[in-house]
């Protein structure tokens, strides 16, 4: 199927970016591909079957390489995904190249502190014989110096921690107990270990209900124990009541369109009017790069090779466009240093053998993983 | 002892009685004005709780001559003490180092009452009255105000860090001051319209403050074979979480024929623009073993009216009431009074009018359909009961001369949770009612697993009941 551009799908990205990065006047030494497009979600996925479980390897590293490339390429700036808790097992481990290789390339993490399914890490952290050794442990691993990718890039990106993710819509949490037993513990604790380290409240749900869960929220406290108030913007319905409630900076970790046909629309023209309707935005994180739903969200699929390699295939051309051509705008023609130059090899930043043994000296190690 | 033997045989006491049998036998009329000689049990509670812990309550109340009660409870570790008459009511308790006084006074035209509450070193007082202006017109007013006006600042980090220990929660959102006015209007026995409106100020768990204002209509009609009740308030809040919701609730109770009562309401609440956050319905129907009577409709109604115009006339500033316990509290006032000996013959009809108009529920059906966006929460609630009236007869038969006797209930509430969990809770009991002052509840409840105990891995426990009530004159 052609996309609008008179291009196979599968080409468009890798014709498209690949071009974008090999182009240009070769009078200037190449630089690293801008961050000027903001922020995104991603799903730290290990392989692309659903029902994967354990086969090996557990993290396919070019499923994690394509989105990695996709990001660069794209000139994202922040990057949003999950930490799934998941007893320190697979899906936690799959979390680490993604957030490592995106912070070596530039980009800030926003981790969130969860699980997909489960109710294993609010459990840990509503005890307090464990809520120290879980947060601990996320700050071992994730929250670490580490080297940029290239002499280039000014330094890597940053790393900050949002506290669950819609706590009553996924875990039935009242919003009351979300701020006093969830919240304000993590607050306390993540930021006696790192003092420096930004901590985004959840967000409630991005609906009219999820406002007013953000209101209870915001009456109980909420902006006492974080730094910065996070909203899910799915509707342009509240953005006057929105703007009302936070005094501290907004983040805004979701925010999407359904429909290929919306999104170049919701970027620009949306993203836009939550900026200058809810003044206090820092940064929008759309939602999102790749899934594995239907729901018409995401920017890219994810397809296999016949030769075992993963490519990008383009499931929202226009916006796709849009935003490679703020990257080219911003490049003025000076040529931008390859993906591959900068990730050789993204097993670089897979999980090393000190994650292993932090990881497997707590009390939730291997021995204790749930499958 | 003389006091306990004279007591218990007052207690079972069918000398004089007239009425209908109970499974204890007949009863007296209560000696509502007439002098205890010095003592005279009213009110005796005993209720014992086991849901893991153990925790035994008693309260009693006795009369005191001719014009004063004396009351006191053990409820857990809360001990209180109060002392009643006609006009003056005053009360003091204490738990775990805090107290709470209360007293209220009853001129011919307007009630006062005040509540002192002192906690951690500081006071909140409030008050409330109100003015009479006929038998039928009431101003309400009430003011509050809380002397602790501090504001929690959450302990910084680094004190945290070194201590190594969280800090304690900040106080919940609490109001700080508030003032309200209303008119109360009583039509006869079969309408009553309430307005009122409150202006406060919040003080938020966050420690920003809100000025809430709430305005509400409220009314009952009983025109005939139905009654009608309904609210409809309207609430707006200044600050930082500015918000403007409505609360309507309307419910019918309707006979159908002469021994069904069928009830159906509705609890809405939105903010408009915004979101309908909470709805309920509730759909019911009750079969009794004597033909039904809304007390507003009953023959002790129209005494009600006639008593409460005589009182009033005396200057004892009473308001028509049609509930058991408020129509008992209402006769004991006016068996306190001065003028009681010219009013007992008035009080022992309004009694017997009483026993005469009683309901006698034998089998009942309640479906509750609920939702609350804010929780997350879509709740199913089943009710039913079944009873055994005194004489024990086969089930389902019309009598006239029956009363309440065995009533076994069960509920079953499922709450469904946005995360996909259930939690399912449960309540059984069953109550005996050896007569109409005296009844032995049993009573067994599992309150299910609510997503925070599932999260702290504990659940609730099942709790048992046990009571015994003595309520002379009920």
């Amino acid at each position: 199927m052609g996309s609008e551009f008179g291009m196979d799908r599968r080409d468009f990205l890798r014709l498209g970016l690949g071009g974008l990065v090999g182009a240009g006047v070769q009078t200037d030494a190449p630089v690293p591909v801008p961050r000027v497009n903001g922020g995104i979600n991603i799903q730290p996925v290990r392989r692309l079957e659903p029902d994967a479980g354990l086969t090996p390897p557990l993290i396919l590293p070019e499923v994690v390489d394509a989105q990695m490339r996709a990001l660069y390429e794209l000139g994202f700036e922040h990057v949003r995904l999950t930490l799934s808790f998941d007893r320190f097992g697979p899906d936690f481990v799959a979390a680490i190249p993604y957030v490592r290789a995106a912070r070596a390339l530039g980009m800030d993490v926003l981790g969130v502190i969860g699980q997909f399914t489960g109710y294993d890490l609010v459990q840990a952290i509503a005890d307090p014989a464990t809520r120290d050794e879980v947060l601990e442990t996320y700050l071992d691993i994730f929250d670490t110096d580490l080297l940029a990718a290239s002499p280039a890039l000014d330094s890597p990106g940053s790393f900050a921690v949002q506290i669950l993710n819609e706590p009553t819509h996924f875990l039935g949490i009242t919003p009351v107990a979300y701020v006093r037993e969830f919240l304000r513990p993590a607050y306390y604790h993540l930021k006696e270990d790192d003092p420096g380290i930004p901590i985004v409240a959840a967000a409630a749900i991005g609906s009219a209900a999820g406002l007013l869960q953000s209101r209870e929220m915001i009456e109980a406290g909420l902006e006492l124990y974080c730094d910065r108030v996070a909203f899910h913007l799915y509707s342009t319905e509240f953005l006057g009541e929105v703007a009302e409630l936070a005094e501290k900076p907004v983040w805004v970790t979701e925010s999407a369109a359904r429909g290929a046909a919306s999104h170049r629309e919701w970027m620009t023209s949306t993203f836009d009017r939550i900026r200058r309707e809810v003044p206090r935005t820092e940064r929008i994180f759309w939602f999102d790069l790749y899934d594995r739903g239907t729901e018409g969200f995401r920017l890219i699929d994810l397809a296999p090779g016949l030769d075992g390699s993963i490519e990008l295939v383009s499931e929202s051309a226009a916006a796709l466009d849009w935003l490679h051509s703020r990257v080219e705008e911003t490049l003025l023609g000076v040529p931008a240093i390859p993906y591959r130059d900068l990730v050789p090899d993204i097993t670089l930043y897979f999980p090393t053998e000190e994650d292993i043994r932090i990881l497997g000296a707590t009390s939730f190690g291997p021995s204790s993983w749930r499958f | 002892m003389a006091f306990l033997k004279a007591s218990l045989v007052a207690l079972l006491a069918g000398a004089g009685s007239e009425g209908p049998e109970y499974p204890l036998g007949p009863l007296r009329t209560p000696p509502m004005a007439d002098a205890a000689a010095p003592f005279r049990l009213v009110d005796l509670r005993y209720a014992f709780t086991d849901d893991g812990e153990t925790l035994s309550s008693f309260e009693t109340r006795v009369r005191v001559g001719g014009s004063l009660f004396v009351g006191g409870e053990v409820i857990g570790e809360r001990r209180g003490l109060f002392v009643d008459t006609q006009r003056i009511e005053l009360g003091i308790s204490e738990e775990d180092g805090s107290y709470e006084i209360e007293g209220s006074f009853r001129a011919p035209w307007f009630v006062l009452g005040t509540r002192a509450f002192h906690e951690d070193g500081e006071w909140s007082v409030s008050g409330a009255g109100t003015v009479r202006f006929t038998n039928d017109v009431e101003i309400l007013l009430s003011h509050s105000h809380d002397l602790d006006q501090s504001l929690f600042a959450p302990s910084p980090v680094e004190e945290v860090a070194r201590s190594g220990i969280l800090p304690p929660l900040g106080p919940p959102s609490r109001e700080l001051h508030g003032s309200s006015l209303g008119v109360l209007y009583q039509r006869g026995n079969h309408l009553e319209a309430l307005a009122d409106a409150r202006f406060s100020r919040v003080r938020t768990e966050a420690g920003f403050d809100l000025d809430v204002a709430r305005y509400r209509l409220a009314t009952l009609w009983n025109p005939d074979r139905f009654e009608i009740d309904g609210e409809l308030s309207y609430e707006s809040s200044s600050g930082r979480l500015a918000a403007k919701d409505f609360t309507a609730f309307l419910g019918i109770d309707a006979e159908v024929g002469s021994h069904i009562l069928a009830r159906a309401s509705t609890l809405q609440r939105w903010e408009p623009g915004v979101l309908r956050f909470e709805e309920d319905y509730r759909f019911g129907a009750t079969f009794f073993a004597r033909r039904h009577r809304f007390t507003r409709r009953s023959e002790a109604s129209a005494r009600i009216f006639e008593l409460q115009k005589k009182a009033n006339a005396l200057g004892y500033n009473e308001r028509r009431v049609y509930d058991l316990e408020g129509l008992r509290r209402f006769r004991e006032r006016l068996g306190l009074s001065p003028a009681r000996l010219e009013l007992k013959e008035a009080l022992d009809e309004l009694y017997r009018a009483q026993v005469r108009d009683r309901n006698v529920p034998q089998l009942g059906f309640e479906l509750d359909i609920g939702e609350d966006s804010i929780s997350g929460i879509e709740r199913r609630g089943y009710r039913a009961f079944i009873g055994v009236p005194w004489p024990v007869r086969l089930p389902f038969l019309r009598s006239e001369d029956s009363v309440e006797f065995l009533l076994a209930e069960l509920t079953i509430r499922h709450d469904d949770y946005a995360s996909s969990l259930r939690a399912v809770s449960r309540e059984v009991s069953l109550t005996a009612f050896l007569n109409r002052e005296m009844s032995l509840v049993f009573r067994w409840q599992d309150p299910g697993i609510a997503p925070e105990e599932v999260i702290v891995e504990r659940s609730r426990p099942s709790r048992f009941t046990a009571s015994f009530e003595y309520a002379m004159g009920r």
